[in-house]
């Protein structure tokens, strides 16, 4: 069998995201490890030893008379555990009968159990599968993420922090407590704060709508139900169910993001963009054009290039084309010259204008003799 | 052919460049990151086929990378490590996945296809297809095969990569080449991609 030629697809635009997202990772990887690095292990002396031991013998003697008056609550541990797990394997570990959890790889969960029997795991990376009983009564169950908290209402549900925060309900419902709001999440349902930054900061200047409301989370799967729990501050919504109004007015391509005002904001904005190019296409594609009316140019820029790749993506040349001829007219000495280039080439491709992509991989080769494209344009010309 | 390292490092690089990541240089991860870049994301590329997926399993490669270099202790090429990091990734992405639908944003050139927007959209419609066989395959079979077949690695590569012993890595790429021309039979498309040489 003769080898199978396949080429890697070449783009230095993203290698780039590719670069700038892995290392987003890393620090905020290097954040939860230093944040455990600093809780101090607890000082070891003889005496303490000692105390120790005795401690752990009063604990079993405790421990076997509460197994002989009540089998059934004898597994409960009162002292934190942690449990770490590899990059390429799961843990499954139990918490007495209240809770299975699995962490998923490269996972570093800690649990413990309050006075009141209330059960608290805190995420330092990585993502837990919960699978918990309904709390009829029973004492609380919550998971710790960062800043983000989930309440247990039932029963099964996985919290993400690392890469990036999340929470998906198979099974009944969660209460998500994040900075911003608190909400309920059903089941079928996920919960991520990712793209609130983007839909939320530039519409506070632009939509009266949406700021009176309060920020929307986003929630990737239909049907689409979120309610609010907390924000007694916001006024009421003009329907009952709130965050699906405020769902149906941030995800309407109508009603993109405000253009960014700051090079911040539309960093921001363009990664919330990105994140969105798998889910929501449509609002993908609205943002980049509002960050293409932002101030900065050089974000304006790499939307634009970003807008035509997804349109291509998209199947939809022509709109790929404008968007290009908008960056050749406005940005005619862009970073992104390169890219915009190769993209209009298999946009006329994609069209079936084979004459003018002819023309268009001569100009490639022409303006960018030493490019990243130049095998496959140089076949084109061919 | 295939690989596209322009500079093969020396050991000394890579044991400075590895010293200095450790110690949590950013210029040297960055450094790091800018030269494996291109061969890992052509091989994890050419495993699967979907130039999404290459993306997120590039950066889970790196990111394990970098969170496993202080174990790195220099037995063998840190290019080769690298690589064997990226093969695991892809390959528990392929075992999670089973026999999920191919993506559709294959792409990928044929050699000899006269460069025509027909021939280039035959040869893709062909890698369709043997991307479509691949995915029948066991994840071990597949893994040996496309490192073998599209990645042009030598068989004693494949097995270093794949940390299987070169008759382990002789057979699954047997297997799978016999399946892939069992299925080339009754498929003049893939059959015309996966012909043997003359």
């Amino acid at each position: 069998m003769k080898r199978i030629v396949v080429d890697p697809p070449v783009s230095e635009a993203r290698r780039e995201r590719v670069e700038r997202q892995l290392f987003q990772q890393l620090a905020a990887v290097r954040v939860a490890d230093r944040a455990e690095a600093v809780i101090p292990p607890p000082k070891k002396s003889r005496a303490a030893m000692w105390w120790g031991a005795a401690a752990c013998a009063a604990a079993v003697v405790a421990t076997v008379l509460f197994i002989t008056r009540d089998g059934a609550t004898g597994g409960q541990l009162a002292q934190p555990s942690r449990v770490v797990t590899p990059v390429d394997s799961e843990s499954t570990f139990t918490i007495g009968h209240e809770a299975v959890v699995v962490a998923k790889r490269d996972t570093s969960v800690e649990w413990h159990q309050g006075r009141d029997g209330s059960i608290t795991l805190q995420l330092a990376r990585g993502a837990v599968d919960c699978q918990v009983e309904p709390r009829h009564g029973r004492p609380p169950f919550k998971v710790v993420s960062g800043d983000i908290t989930v309440v247990v209402v039932g029963t099964r549900f996985t919290v993400t922090r690392t890469p990036s925060p999340r929470v998906d309900v198979a099974h009944g419902k969660v209460r998500v407590e994040a900075p911003g709001g608190t909400w309920f999440v059903e089941a079928g349902e996920s919960w991520t704060p990712i793209s609130v930054t983007a839909i939320e900061e530039p519409d506070q200047a632009s939509d009266p709508g949406l700021q009176a409301s309060g920020p929307a989370p986003e929630i990737e799967m239909d049907p689409i139900k979120v309610s609010r729990a907390k924000k007694a501050a916001a006024p009421p919504a003009p329907e009952s169910d709130s965050g699906r109004s405020l769902k149906r007015e941030a995800r309407s391509p109508s009603s993109p993001i405000a253009p960014p005002e700051t090079r911040e904001l539309a960093k921001e904005a363009y990664r919330a963009a990105q994140h969105l190019e798998n889910t929501d296409p449509k609002l993908a594609a609205a943002n980049y054009r509002a960050i293409a009316l932002g101030k900065d140019d050089g974000w304006a820029a790499t939307a634009l290039v970003a807008l035509a790749e997804l349109d291509l993506k998209q199947n939809e040349p022509q709109a790929a084309l404008d968007a290009l001829d908008e960056h050749a007219r406005r940005f005619p000495r862009s970073a992104m010259r390169e890219d915009a280039a190769w993209f209009r080439i298999e946009a006329l491709r994609s069209m079936g204008k084979r004459d003018e992509a002819r023309g268009a991989a001569a100009d490639y080769l022409r303006e960018f003799p030493d490019g990243v494209y130049v095998k496959p344009a140089a076949r084109l010309v061919k | 052919m295939g690989l596209s390292i322009v500079e093969r490092p020396t050991p000394e690089d890579d044991a400075e460049l590895v010293a200095a990541c450790v110690a949590g240089d950013m210029a040297a991860q960055r450094a790091l990151f800018r030269r494996e870049y291109p061969r890992v994301n052509a091989t994890v590329y050419r495993l699967i086929g979907s130039a999404r997926d290459a993306d997120d399993l590039v950066q889970e490669t790196f990111i394990a990378v970098f969170r496993g270099l202080p174990r790195f202790r220099g037995d063998s090429k840190l290019a080769t490590w690298i690589d064997r990091i990226a093969v695991r990734v892809v390959f528990h992405h392929i075992r999670d996945r089973g026999r999920a639908p191919i993506p559709l944003d294959v792409i990928g050139d044929v050699e000899g296809n006269g460069g025509s927007t027909d021939a280039q959209a035959h040869a893709r419609d062909g890698l369709r297809r043997f991307y479509a066989a691949l995915a029948e395959l066991t994840p071990e079979a597949r893994t040996a095969f496309a490192l073998f077949a599209i990645d042009g690695r030598s068989i004693s590569e494949v097995a270093q990569v794949t940390q299987t012993s070169f008759v382990a890595a002789k057979c699954r790429i047997w297997r799978a080449r016999r399946e892939i021309m069992k299925k080339a039979k009754d498929d003049p498309v893939l059959a015309e991609l996966v012909k043997e040489d003359r």
